[in-house]
Order: structure tokens, then sequence, then C-alpha cells
């Protein structure tokens, strides 16, 4: 009795197995291409440096001054364009420490001769210390800098002070957007 | 008493096809090809309101119809391009799909026959799972020319002292893996 309860028992696992195999499969093919490409964004921004240096990203640029003179005194620097994009221009805001009103000079096309304390391009007031925000549009191409003078103003310049220089550049002084097919 | 030994013998008939018959099984095919830059070039210095524009023509080129064909995109590297933090993403890249009934021009950007949206701009955080772009029957053989529009969508964002804000999508790189796929007709029953 066992034997045929066993019998029965194998033959069942084994149409049940059949019955699963026999199963047919329905999976439908697919046909797939892919590829991959990178895309990366532009950036723009300026900053103060020395007329021989590099900027320092983040914070303001810092002229130093230490004067007794009466005569209006002269440092130059240069505002790099630390971005991809070319600038149409820049806001500039100046704080001074203390001292004489400083204003900000851009020799647009040229480079200020320090020397001479002349321009052979245009002259482009970027404003003053205490003046609030200026914004000036002064072009800068992507890899370019301008060069800028600060200079004392009025008849007395005396003391040690420091004039703070913060260039802000906002989305709308590059290029707006463009459609390119290629 | 004699032993008597009967003979049975039997006749059995066959019916074969002398000639074998051929069975084939069809083939389904999908691959793409550049049309200009397509994929195969990389997309830089895109600005803020950037729509860049890639021609690539995909070939069904099996000898099956195919049907459902869609379009994910798997992106890796700047989170900012890719999702950017808000939802629906609002400054992140978006990926369009226009197919042209006779061919691009991959320099104007102009079709030589009409034009249809199979995607509207849609952001790649939405593209991570498959879109459809055409829902219905494609023929063996055909082969869809299509424009894939990047965007960089517009925002307002000020660098400071050359430094870009904590959330900048300036100077960000993503990589973009675009995956077509199609699937074979509806399996049918024939007789002939």
């Amino acid at each position: 009795m066992n034997r045929a309860r066993c019998a029965f028992s194998l033959l069942a696992t084994a149409v049940a197995t059949s019955l699963v195999l026999a199963q047919p499969a329905f999976a439908a093919t697919k046909g797939k291409a892919t590829k991959s490409q990178s895309v990366g964004s532009a950036s723009w921004g300026a900053a103060g440096a020395t007329t021989n240096g590099s900027p320092t990203l983040g914070t303001p640029f810092v002229l130093n001054w230490s004067l007794i003179t009466l005569l209006p005194t002269s440092q130059y620097f240069k505002v790099v364009n630390t971005g991809t994009l070319d600038l149409t221009g820049e806001t500039y805001t100046s704080v001074a420490s203390g001292g004489p009103t400083v204003a900000l000079t851009a020799c647009v096309g040229a480079t200020w001769n320090a020397g001479l304390g002349t321009c052979a391009g245009s002259q482009v007031s970027l404003g003053q210390t205490g003046g609030g925000a200026t914004t000036a549009t002064t072009a800068i191409a992507a890899g370019a800098s301008l060069s800028v003078r600060a200079q004392t103003t009025g008849l007395l310049s005396l003391g040690t002070f420091t004039t703070s220089i913060t260039v802000a550049t906002t989305r709308s002084q590059v290029r707006a957007g463009t459609t390119t097919n290629s | 008493m004699t032993a008597g030994f009967g003979v049975w013998a039997s006749l059995n008939a066959t019916a074969f096809n002398a000639s074998p018959q051929a069975v084939s099984s069809g083939t389904l095919s999908l691959t793409l090809a550049d049309n200009g830059a397509g994929f195969s070039s990389a997309i830089s210095n895109m600005a803020p309101g950037d729509v860049v524009n890639r021609y690539v023509d995909l070939t069904n080129g099996g000898n099956l119809d195919a049907t459902g064909l869609t379009l994910a995109v798997s992106a890796t590297g700047s989170s900012a391009l890719i999702t950017d933090g808000t939802s629906p993403a609002t400054k992140a890249l978006k990926v369009a799909v226009t197919s042209c009934s006779g061919s691009w021009n991959n320099s104007t950007g102009v079709c030589t026959g009409s034009t249809t949206s199979l995607l509207a701009s849609t952001t790649l955080s939405a593209l991570s799972s498959a879109q459809s772009l055409i829902a219905g029957s494609i023929a063996a053989g055909a082969v869809e020319h299509l424009q894939v529009a990047v965007t960089l969508p517009d925002q307002t964002e000020t660098t400071t002292n050359g430094s870009a804000p904590g959330t900048t999508i300036q100077g960000q790189t993503a990589n973009l893996t675009y995956t077509f796929q199609e699937s074979q007709r509806t399996a049918t029953t024939t007789n002939s």
C-alpha cells in the first residue's frame, strides 16, 4: 500500500513538473540603443587683483593706504573675469575704513600707465567709497581683465586706512540664452 | 496432433514532407547614429537659457515591426544640473525630442518635412524612468530623424568676488546616458 502511494506521488510530481516546463514563453523581444553625452554649464564672475597677481576669490579686494599728502594719490589694480562667459558689465561697491573718499575709474580699451597716471583708452567711473553700488557697462571678455585706478579725492589725504572693493556680476551681465544646432 | 503457427503481418503507412519546412524567427534591432555632432560630441559652456539641439537617427533595423518607442535618460555628475534640489526641478537640465518626417539640417535646425513633438521639455529627474516617444507601430526598416534639445533653464544667480552661490549651476558637469527602447510588434496567429 505504501509502495503504491509512493509511486502515485512520484507520478504526480513528474506530471506537475512537466506542466510547468511546458509553459510557453511570451517574453517580447526588445530593441535598445544607448549613448552617453557630457553636458557642462558656463560660469560668470569677476574679482579684483593686483596688477600682476591673481584674484582672491570670495573676499573683497583690499587696498591699503598710508598717506600724508595734499595731492590726490592713486593705486592701480585690475578686475579679472573669473568665469567662462564674456561680461557686459559689473557692479562695484567700495567701502572705506576711514580717510578720504576714494574714487574708482576704469581704463577701457587700454591699461592705466601708473607712472604717468594716464589712460590711452576711455575712462569710466566705477563709483567711490560711500557711494553705494555702482553698475558699469564695462565689458570684460572671458580670460581678460579691466585696468582700474583708485584715487583719493580732496585736498588732504591723511592717515592709514583701507578700501575694500566688492565686484558682483549678475545673470543679466552675461549674454542671453541662445539656441544652437550642431 | 500438429501444432499450428499463425503469421500476423501488419501494414504501416507514413506521410511526411519530403522537403523540410523552413522556420525562421524575426529580428528586432534598434540602432542609433549621429547626424552631425549628435551625442558623440560633448556640450560645454551652457549659459542659462541656452538650448543646444543635437540630431540623431534611430533605425528600426530588424525585419520585425516594433512598437512603443521610449526614452530614458540616466544622469550622473552635478546634482545641480540633475535635480537642483527642488521638485519639480526648475534650474536643472531638460530634454525635449522632436521628430522630422524628412531630414534635419543639423546646422540650421530646419526640417525638410513636418515635425512632430515626441517629448516636451522634460526634467532629467522625470526622465530617470522611460518616457513614451511613439506609442504606436514603427515599421521594420523605419528611420526616426530626431532632434534632441538640451535646455539649461534661465535663472538669476549673482557671483560676488568671483565666488558663485552655494547652490550654483555654474561650472557644473553632468553625464547623460540616453537609452532608446522599443518592443517587438504584438505576436499574431496567422493562417495560410
